[in-house]
């Protein structure tokens, strides 16, 4: 597409050079020129475009971070958060780490930049950190001793957000703030549900409130 | 604006359960140091009897569903005088697994103990052991018995802790030593197990011998009701089937010595 324009552009000015020898000397694009226009493209596609906070979800008492997202409607996001789970009766606070893959299927406006989105799903994938965790299980077990890793955990979540525009005049840093909350639960905590089916569901699904701040 | 909205988040946090912060958290509201309390229980209000009768349930894990027909079942009886739990309480040793255990648990209207497993260990399991039981290795008291329980889940430790505690032993073969006659000991995992630090399974024999009268040993791990002489000598090892297997045993204690039972329920 962008290659027939180029060239439209070239044909056309070639053109208008045979009608007057004046704009012979339109500019065109060097190699150069289109290379670091790709290059920056690129490079520019790496920004994040927004801000998160939640609360819980398995992650730690807060956790902050930063996101993408993209595809014809901005439905998939992938968000980077670092989280914070505090001391309580352990012997020490711990960090965590989570990859978090968003899907947002619909997106109604109700009122003049207000918008709802009733279902977003989540997938994210949390690290703990610390010599209590282990990321595969160390030698000193018998071949799948135990099945699982304690330091990596995976999530699942649904939710829904409330995103209102940010008006011309107040913003600053953000066009768009959104408010959500989602349900979620880890793997181990299906297992156990799994398990013993008369797990209450109450008890392995947890709340988690947000807010996202749109940048770009 | 983003310091109210920390502040906020954390606030929310802090008022209700409905947040679940972290698998591994150690977040515990509620009752903790239950061992101490259960044996305050088990020492002053049972007190000397000619009979006592004690029972004993392992490996519950996660089947809660069988756990609750134990301790129902436990408790349409009227002559048990307390309850052994010979651990893994929890599957995976999540936080929220530990307090499931601890409801269920807490439906035994007898005193009950509750020693740790190896899967309490998992994350920041043993922690939360620590928290929610007390200590690892602890002993008690009871109609001239003493009731030794150990932890031997030396693997959890890759075996460069004092597990089992020898120095633990030695103080137990002797201290308050007026005040019985006779021991019981009480373990997860037993001798020559994927988890006993099995380089002094037979230094952990001869301390055995050191201790007054030591009738016989329980332990659990195994899932299966059994009886074991793992030392090809006449020292009894009784293995407790897991919740899932649905079967409990009991220990009667008189005078002359004992008797023991395997309940299914």
């Amino acid at each position: 597409m962008k290659k027939l324009l180029i060239f439209s552009v070239f044909l056309l000015s070639s053109v208008i050079g045979i009608a007057d020898s004046i704009y012979t000397s339109e500019p065109e694009f060097s190699a150069y020129d289109k290379r670091i226009h790709r290059y920056r493209k690129h490079w520019a596609a790496l920004i994040p475009t927004q801000f998160v906070i939640q609360n819980a979800g398995n992650m730690g008492l807060v956790s902050v971070g930063s996101g993408w997202n993209y595809g014809k409607r901005n439905q998939w996001e992938t968000q980077f958060l670092i989280g914070f789970v505090p001391k309580h009766q352990s012997t020490r606070p711990k960090i965590t780490t989570t990859l978090k893959e968003n899907y947002i299927p619909w997106s109604y406006d109700i009122k003049p930049g207000v918008s709802i989105e009733p279902l977003t799903t989540s997938l994210y994938l949390n690290a703990i950190y610390g010599h209590e965790f282990w990321k595969k299980q160390p030698s000193r077990y018998p071949e799948g001793y135990y099945f699982m890793s304690t330091t990596f955990r995976f999530n699942v979540a649904v939710g829904q957000r409330i995103t209102v525009q940010i008006p011309q005049k107040y913003r600053r840093y953000n066009k768009s703030v959104s408010f959500f909350y989602e349900l979620s639960t880890c793997d181990l905590y299906i297992r156990n549900k799994v398990i013993d089916h008369n797990v209450k569901l109450s008890d392995i699904i947890g709340l988690s409130l947000g807010i996202k701040l749109q940048t770009l | 604006m983003k310091h109210h909205l920390l502040l906020l988040t954390m606030l929310l946090a802090s008022c209700s359960d409905v947040f679940d912060i972290h698998p591994y958290d150690v977040n515990f509201k509620g009752e903790k140091s239950i061992n101490e309390h259960q044996i305050e229980k088990i020492e002053n209000q049972i007190g000397d009897k000619d009979t006592l009768r004690v029972a004993f349930i392992s490996d519950t894990h996660t089947w809660y569903t069988e756990t609750k027909a134990g301790v129902a079942a436990l408790n349409k009886r009227t002559d048990i005088d307390f309850v052994v739990h010979c651990g893994d309480i929890t599957d995976t040793g999540t936080s929220k697994e530990f307090e499931i255990a601890r409801n269920i648990l807490d439906d035994i209207r007898v005193p009950y103990v509750t020693l740790i497993g190896n899967h309490d260990f998992l994350g920041t399991g043993d922690q939360s052991y620590q928290v929610i039981y007390g200590q690892m290795d602890f002993s008690f008291i009871v109609s001239r018995i003493k009731f030794v329980c150990l932890n031997t889940n030396a693997t959890e430790y890759d075996y460069i802790a004092a597990v089992p505690n020898f120095d633990f032993m030695e103080t137990e073969i002797t201290k308050d030593s007026a005040l019985f006659d006779r021991t019981v000991l009480v373990m997860h995992a037993p001798p020559y197990s994927d988890q006993f630090n099995n380089n002094v399974c037979k230094a952990f024999r001869k301390y055995l011998d050191f201790f007054p009268n030591l009738m016989f040993c329980v332990y659990g791990h195994n899932h299966k009701t059994a009886l074991s002489y793992f030392y090809n000598d006449d020292l009894p090892f009784y293995g407790v089937g897991s919740a899932e297997k649905r079967q409990y045993r009991i220990f009667t204690f008189t005078k002359d010595g004992y008797d023991e039972e395997v309940v299914d329920f």
